[in-house]
Formats: C-alpha cells, structure tokens, sequence
C-alpha cells in the first residue's frame, strides 16, 4: 500500500487531454498515472471497501478511454472523471447489492449500530477528520454517495442526480438525510466521551 | 382543527438543508420562522456549516492505494487479465496441481494396502 501521486485534481494540461482525445493512447496511460490516486479515492470513499474500489476504477477508465473523445473540456478533466467513477460506483453497488444483504438502504435514519455499539471503533475514529471518514464509510451507501460526491468532491446536485440515475429532489433529500445520519452518528461518539473538538 | 406546534424536533428534519442557505420543500412558515427565532435550531444549522467544512477537507486526507493499481488499469486497458487475477490463477493452479498430485498418491498407497487388508 502506498499514498501514491497526489490526487491529480490539477490535470489541466489541454494538450495532453487533446491527444488522449484523439487516440492517442500513450497521452492517455500518462493521464491515468497522473489520476489513478485520485480516481481511486474517490472510489473507495464511495463503496467503502478496497475490492470494490479497484473494480470502479478499471471500469470508469475503460469508460474514459471509450469517451474521451467526446470530453469537449468545458468542465475540469478530474470532474469528467469523478463523473463516470460516481457512475460506476453506483452500478457496481447496484450489481452487489442483488448478490449482497445490504440492509442499510436509503430510507434508514437511524445511526450505525457499529459505531454506536463499539467502543474500540468510536476510539479508533477518535482524530477529528479520522473520525469524521469513518462515519462517512457507515453511512448507508445511497446516502454516503450523495454525501461524498456533494460536500468532498463539490459536485452540483444535477450532475449528481444524472450520474446517479436519479431526480435533483432525491439527490438534495438523500445528501440531508445523509448529512443528519452523520450528526447522529458523531454525537453519538461525543457522547461516549473520545470527543475531539 | 389547531395547527400542531412548530417545535425544534418537528423542523430538525430541515436543517440539513437550511445549513447550505436553501429553503426546503417541506418547509413551512411556521417552520421557517420558528428556526429563524430559535437559538437552539441557529446553534445546530451552524453544527451543520462545521460538519459540511469539515466534509471538504476529508478530500484531501490520504487514501492508502494498493499496490499496482496502476499496472493493473493499464492492463485492463490493453485488454490483458489484471495482473493479481493472473497471480489467483497460477496460485490456484498450483493448488489444483498439487491435489492431484495428492489424489494419485493417496490413490497408489491404497492399491498397495489392499492384498494386505484381504
């Protein structure tokens, strides 16, 4: 394991994303090494889980790779990208929730009873921001995507709601449901006392 | 029938919202102007600024990448079998291999055990 490149969020080099665009393949193997850190972050904090995250980003950059001709570099690349990794994400939490129990669906309001419950994980989330991501990675991964593609990544609620296949009303209702779930959930370690400012 | 009072549970469901300047669908008001007089709603929609902060800054916390991600998204991309794929598949192999090499064993020792459990 390692922290790789930065998270590639300044890829603004037009003409490198210009001959990926034509075809050139080797302009696009560099952009994926200048992006894969930051795909991956993304994809991980999405399905909360390293298998999952590998898969998403294989597949959002075959897509890339099948689109990027038709990326016109009217938004930022890294933001074309998180688009389609949001996508795949939520294909791929689609496809595993068929072959998975995942009782945590959208309509669940009630704070993770891991986090609650376990003293060892509410110690271990004990460092601000530390804890702050591990009560992300327990939403509920409807309400989790909606969190962490809107507050992290800033993304807009439409493109959102596109790439999760989904209204702009459901898209702002699961980002606030999602937010309480998170305050419930960070009060209930305060209260358990490993409050850190 | 009396309206049912506006109280800071009955409008909590609305302060997510309210904490990015926005007025919720749901929003009545009697709720509007209940949050807007009430400090302990004022304290939670500003709970609600801080955790939305803090939500930013979690973009540039460091994820832990797995070795040869890279390799491997380029593999895909040529269309070969991902490189850790591969590895599962030499691995099983190997585990495949090695049973049949048991079973023969095992099977010879038994052909050999017989003439004496007769």
């Amino acid at each position: 394991m390692g922290n790789g490149p930065r998270d590639g969020s300044r890829v603004t080099d037009p003409q490198l994303i210009a001959a990926a665009g034509s075809g050139d393949r080797s302009a696009f193997e560099q952009l994926v090494r200048l992006t894969y850190a930051g795909t991956y972050a993304l994809a991980w904090r999405l399905t909360a889980n390293e298998e999952d995250a590998r898969d998403v980003v294989q597949d959002a950059y075959l897509r890339a790779w099948k689109g990027i001709d038709g990326f016109r570099g009217d938004a930022e690349f890294t933001t074309w990208l998180y688009r389609i990794t949001a996508n795949c994400a939520s294909s791929h939490i689609s496809r595993r929730r068929r072959h998975r129990a995942e009782p945590l669906g959208e309509g669940h309001d009630h704070a993770d009873p891991t986090l609650a419950a376990d003293p060892a994980l509410a110690a271990d989330v004990s460092a601000g921001l530390g804890r702050l991501g591990r009560a992300v990675e327990a939403l509920p991964a409807k309400l989790r995507a909606a969190v962490v593609l809107h507050d992290v990544y800033d993304l807009p609620h439409q493109a959102i709601a596109e790439e999760l296949g989904i209204s702009v009303t459901a898209a702002k209702v699961r980002l606030h449901r999602g937010r309480r779930l998170l305050r419930e959930m960070l009060d209930v370690v305060d209260d358990r006392g490993v409050r850190a400012g | 029938m009396p309206a049912e009072p506006v109280t800071c549970a009955s409008v909590a469901s609305l302060l997510p919202a309210m904490a990015d300047g926005s007025e919720p669908v749901a929003a009545s008001l009697a709720a509007t102007r209940h949050v807007g007089s009430c400090l302990a709603c004022q304290a939670e929609i500003a709970r609600y600024r801080r955790l939305t902060r803090s939500l930013a800054d979690l973009r540039d916390q460091p994820v832990p990448i797995p070795d040869g991600l890279c390799d491997s998204v380029l593999d895909a991309l040529d269309g070969r079998p991902e490189r850790s794929k591969s590895r599962r598949l030499a691995y099983a192999g190997a585990v495949a291999a090695g049973a049949a090499a048991t079973a023969v064993l095992v099977a010879r020792s038994r052909r050999g055990r017989l003439p004496l459990a007769g």
